[in-house]
């Protein structure tokens, strides 16, 4: 059947012009559109629909380690370089673009407990092993399987757990029986804080303030020091271990922590009574956090096989990475120019994962880059329509972690329903007795 | 624990000071009192080290400031350079320790652990203010941000990363640099635009001159330019004369050629559309146009000619001789005149030019002569012309005249007739057109058109016109409306055919029946199993029924009558429009208005200008891939500040 269509061809009512642009009428009074809303409405399911379909974030895997990754790091000012430490005692130095290892050292016997590459120009790192050994290695501008030996290598008196470079400064922190400030090819270190029996398994120099450290004993307490200062300044007691601290490197208060107890915690320094916000989600202990360059994210690696993209002031994750044969995850890195983050895991791989699941990479056209920033526009909008949400927040995960999930729900409803018999039982109100979970998290009064 | 051991040694502290001062309660619990006590906090403050602002003040706040030794304070930690264990320092509080021995006689029990604490507080206050004043603007302001751009602060120099490292630069480069240097681009830029736009003026000023039409500007043009011309003329001709014969033989060739270039001829209107219309048709006309023309060229070439032959009056007497002759033998004469001119002409002017250049009074008297020759002709050739009026020459000229309107009327009549027998309208040929009988009379006295007239008469053939067409229009519809019924009936078919199985209309009307009775309210059945199911005389089944059923009142559906419409009567919050909405208000907002406010605003480009939408659609966080990104730098900012 022929149908018949209005058509007009153009040149019969436009002018010819020269360059072939003609001059479009607009009405700037125009009367509202009346489909306006259903129109937008739709155009925020489909960009939702279509991120989630463009969401293939696995980038590429960096093998070679022959032991589980124990550590990442990243080089300061050159966002292509990272180095990752495993079970072993092997140091390696990774080019991203070409997703190839530049550089191997047998750095320590036994594990490398810690990497952290020199703040100021960034031509040297440190890193302290099982081994009791703190070797100071030198950066060649050019790396090309070109270090071998230490710049510098000191024998510690007893193991060093972590090492944590000062803001923009080459002097860095080691952490173990005691804490201690290290300048560079000193045999000493400058000072040293005494902080009781306990082990200190993870210290951490904060970015922006020279000063400033915090780090977590073995007692589940966090510490805050200053290096100014003779005395340990603060000093609180979680309920399960902190596992790992990162600074938000764009606020100078803030920190989070991962815990034993399955969720991470963001700390302000200034108000340690507990913290601020608590991170949920995994179903199993968290490992290891790292925050984005750009303070506005971090990710966080988990024991149960799968890392977790957080928004730094949200409770839940903004998306999860999993891949069938990724082991439980050890260490997490986000990359110095905030778009991919890297996962090292048990089964001796280094995942580089995209920062922004469905995120075109590399260069867009004007259009292109127009019509993103419309589409995430949209999504931002109508996040809140439930369809759009639905889409926006489903995740297909494996099933270890769905069923924990599931149980572990079933767990806190139970607990928060006993609190709630038991409060009223006492003739409490419901409202008084409600503990949110930060305040849960924490082990009584905080002292100091 | 440890906490507990600390617990322990305090409250046995307090026990001992408990003991020592009668008057302090027993009920008094053990951290007030660490906290509060003057002797104890004083004692413990007596031994810190670090010299600090607050410190101080916290010393000054508990009145302790004047106690302490000024020895004590001088060793303060210098805190960057010195090498301190914990160790270190508890000896040195023990040597201070005895200095407070020896000079007071009242020494309270001093607790390490106690002591250490309060410092550690007073020094976690220091850092608290200190990092509250330094960032907490810059934070609050990043969390607001409608967008952060990274990094944050922009990087001196032109290569990020190494900042420091300016780039050296070879004398090769400098030199380049040097002539790409901006300053002086743009001076050269600024000249180059400057003398394109003086060319631009220019040639736009030139244009403007060739299109001026008017004939005073380009009299003047002229005149301006002859006069040049004989100035230079007069100039060689002192200076040069050869060269001045020359140049004189060069402006006749040029008048010659321009007279005979017809280019000064046929400039009025009329002459032209007479040229136009009928002499390219008329060979007759066309041959009179030209003797016509020829004369004109006769009389105004011959000017030169006849000063030369005659200066006196009976020249007048000669032309009115020829003016009274016929206006062929005229031409005749012209002819031979011109024939005879194009092989004398040449040694005439020669001659001419001799006679010029020997006198000027001469070529002033010539010129004067040449323009009152050429005024008298004129008038002579115009009273000739009024004169000959009624020569069969301008007869016609009317008839042409007269035909050029007919023509017109004639092509209009063809139009309107080849309508017209559409209608089947009988042609008039005896019509009176006296237009028509003027062109005939003017044509066949022309003898031009004589094929066209055929040609028309062919055409207009009354008859033909009307038989041909009136089959035509017959057939015609009678076809297009067994086409049209034909077509009906296929598209009916096809339909019919497409549409075969399902009963649309039927399926509607079952679907509504449904949905009326879903939507029926129901009776409300208030039976219990045996209740009211005694027996008796009277009571039958359905009766007793009745007594426990509620009757639903009937509804009036919106639908009811209406045909192929369904409206649904009962409609729940999440089963339309509500499925798709959000239920709550989201976290940021208050109010649902303001909600509501950031939905209406529409972001798209079809209800937004470019720039508009640009500016909604920005994102939040802008990173360049590739670039590191730094933590917020310190010093740099701090230095900013200064």
């Amino acid at each position: 059947m022929k149908i018949k269509v209005i058509s007009r061809n153009p040149n019969t009512y436009q002018r010819e012009t020269v360059d072939q642009r003609n001059k479009i009428v607009r009405n700037f009074n125009t009367p509202a559109d009346p489909f306006r809303a259903q129109t937008e409405y739709t155009r925020a399911l489909n960009a939702t629909k279509l991120e989630r379909v463009f969401a293939k974030p696995f980038v590429a895997s960096l093998d070679g380690h022959v032991d589980g990754v124990q550590v990442l790091a990243k080089h300061p000012s050159r966002p292509s370089t990272i180095l990752s430490g495993s079970r072993d005692g092997q140091v390696k130095l990774w080019n991203l673009p070409s997703r190839s290892c530049i550089a191997t050292l047998d750095a320590h016997r036994g594990l490398v407990n810690d990497i952290s590459v020199d703040n100021s120009d960034g031509n040297s790192f440190v890193t302290v092993g099982q081994d009791s050994q703190l070797k100071y290695w030198k950066i060649p501008s050019t790396i090309d399987n070109n270090i071998t030996t230490p710049a510098h290598s000191i024998a510690l008196e007893g193991i060093a757990y972590g090492v944590s470079h000062l803001s923009y400064s080459s002097d860095f922190v080691t952490c173990g029986e005691d804490i201690s400030v290290w300048k560079a090819f000193r045999e000493t270190p400058l000072r040293s804080y005494n902080l009781g029996t306990d082990t200190i398994h993870t210290c951490r120099a904060n970015p922006v303030e020279e000063n400033v450290i915090v780090g977590a004993k073995s007692d589940r307490s966090i510490f805050v020091l200053d290096t100014r200062q003779d005395v340990p300044l603060k000093k609180v007691t979680m309920k399960l271990r902190p596992n790992k601290i990162s600074w938000n490197p764009i606020e100078a208060y803030s920190f989070t922590v991962a815990s034993e107890d399955y969720s991470l915690y963001t700390f302000d320094m200034r108000f340690m009574e507990h913290p601020i916000q608590s991170h949920q989600g995994f179903t199993s202990a968290v490992l290891d956090v790292d925050y984005s360059p750009t303070g506005q994210e971090f990710v966080a690696a988990g024991y149960d096989r799968s890392i977790r993209l957080f928004k730094s002031r949200e409770m839940t994750s903004r998306d999860i990475y999993y891949t069938k044969r990724m082991q439980s995850v050890l260490s997490v890195l986000w990359s110095a120019d905030s778009k991919f983050v890297m996962s090292g895991s048990n089964e001796m791989n280094i995942r580089v994962w995209k920062a922004n699941a469905a995120e075109k990479l590399g260069p867009l056209t004007k259009r292109e880059k127009q019509a993103f920033a419309y589409n995430s526009k949209l999504r931002e909008t109508y996040k809140n329509h439930p369809e759009v949400r639905r889409i926006a927040n489903h995740r297909n995960v494996p099933k270890h972690i769905f069923s924990a999930a599931r149980e572990h729900r079933v767990i806190r409803d139970a607990r928060t329903r006993r609190d709630l018999r038991r409060a009223k039982a006492a003739g409490l109100n419901e409202e008084e007795s409600y503990l949110p979970a930060t305040q849960k998290s924490m082990l009584g009064d905080a002292e100091s | 624990m440890s906490d507990d051991s600390d617990f322990d040694e305090i409250a046995h502290e307090k026990l001992l000071e408990s003991i020592k001062t009668p008057n302090s309660t027993r009920k008094t619990k053990l951290k007030k009192v660490v906290k509060k006590s003057h002797i104890d906090a004083g004692a413990l403050l007596s031994h810190i080290t670090v010299s600090r602002a607050s410190t101080n003040k916290a010393k000054q706040s508990l009145g302790i400031e004047g106690l302490e030794n000024p020895e004590s304070s001088t060793p303060a930690s210098s805190s960057g350079k010195r090498k301190a264990s914990i160790e270190n320092d508890e000896q040195n509080s023990k040597k201070k320790k005895k200095k407070v021995l020896k000079s007071k006689t009242l020494i309270p029990v001093r607790d390490i652990e106690a002591r250490k604490r309060i410092e550690g507080e007073i020094a976690f206050k220091d850092l608290k203010k200190e990092v509250t004043g330094n960032w907490t603007e810059l934070v609050q302001s990043n969390r607001v941000a409608d967008q952060l751009i990274f990094p944050l602060v922009k990087p001196e120099g032109l290569l990020w990363g190494n900042e420091k490292s300016e780039p050296k630069l070879t004398e090769k480069e400098q030199a380049i640099m040097k002539a790409t240097d901006i300053k002086m681009a743009k001076e050269r830029l600024g000249q180059m635009q400057r003398m394109r736009a003086i060319v631009g003026i220019q040639e736009a000023k030139n244009r403007y001159l060739k299109k001026i039409k008017s004939k005073g500007y380009h009299r003047i043009l002229k005149r301006e330019k002859r006069k040049q011309l004989l100035k230079e003329f007069d100039e060689m001709v002192a200076r040069n004369p050869e060269k001045a014969h020359e140049k004189l033989e060069e402006l006749d060739l040029q008048r010659v050629m321009e007279r005979g270039s017809l280019k000064h001829r046929g400039q009025n209107q009329k002459f032209k559309q007479m040229l136009e219309k009928h002499a390219s048709r008329n060979p007759e006309v066309k041959k009179l146009l030209e003797e016509h023309l020829r004369l004109g060229r006769e009389l105004k070439s011959k000017v030169a000619e006849t000063q030369e032959n005659s200066d006196s009056e009976n020249e007048e007497a000669e032309v009115e001789g020829k003016k009274k002759l016929g206006i062929h033998e005229i031409l005749k004469d012209a002819a031979k005149a011109a024939a005879k001119d194009s092989s004398d002409d040449q040694i005439s002017s020669l001659f001419n030019v001799d006679d010029f250049l020997e006198d000027t009074k001469l070529q002033k008297l010539t010129l004067a002569q040449m323009r009152a020759k050429k005024r008298l002709e004129n008038e002579q050739f115009k009273k000739k012309t009024t004169e000959t009026e009624e020569s069969p020459m301008f007869e016609e000229e009317k008839a042409w005249d007269k035909e050029k309107g007919s023509k017109k009327k004639l092509k209009k009549r063809k139009g309107t007739m080849t309508k017209k027998s559409y209608v089947k309208e009988d042609y008039d040929t005896n019509h009176p057109l006296t237009y028509e009988e003027k062109v005939k009379i003017a044509v066949e006295a022309a003898g031009v058109n004589a094929d066209e007239q055929r040609m028309a008469e062919i055409e207009i053939d009354p008859r033909k016109f009307l038989e041909l067409n009136a089959a035509d229009l017959t057939q015609v519809s009678s076809d297009f409306v067994e086409k049209m019924d034909q077509f009906e009936e296929e598209t009916a078919n096809v339909i019919n055919e497409a549409f075969k199985d399902d009963d649309v209309v039927g399926e509607f009307e079952k679907t509504k029946e449904d949905q009326k009775e879903r939507e029926k309210v129901k009776d409300i059945d208030l039976n219990l199993a045996g209740w009211g199911s005694w027996t008796g005389p009277g009571t039958t089944e359905n009766k007793r029924r009745k007594n426990f059923m509620v009757k639903a009142k009937e509804k009036k559906r919106k639908d009811g009558e209406k045909n192929g419409i369904i409206i649904k009567d009962n409609i729940g919050a999440m089963d339309g429009i509500g499925k798709i909405q959000p239920r709550s208000l989201p976290f940021p907002y208050s109010r649902v208005e303001d909600y509501e406010a950031v939905l209406k605003q529409p972001l798209g480009l079809e209800w937004n200008m470019e720039k508009m939408r640009d500016e909604l659609c920005k994102p939040a966080i802008v990173v360049e891939s590739g670039r590191a990104i730094r933590p917020i730098n310190k010093k740099e900012l701090i230095g900013e500040k200064k």
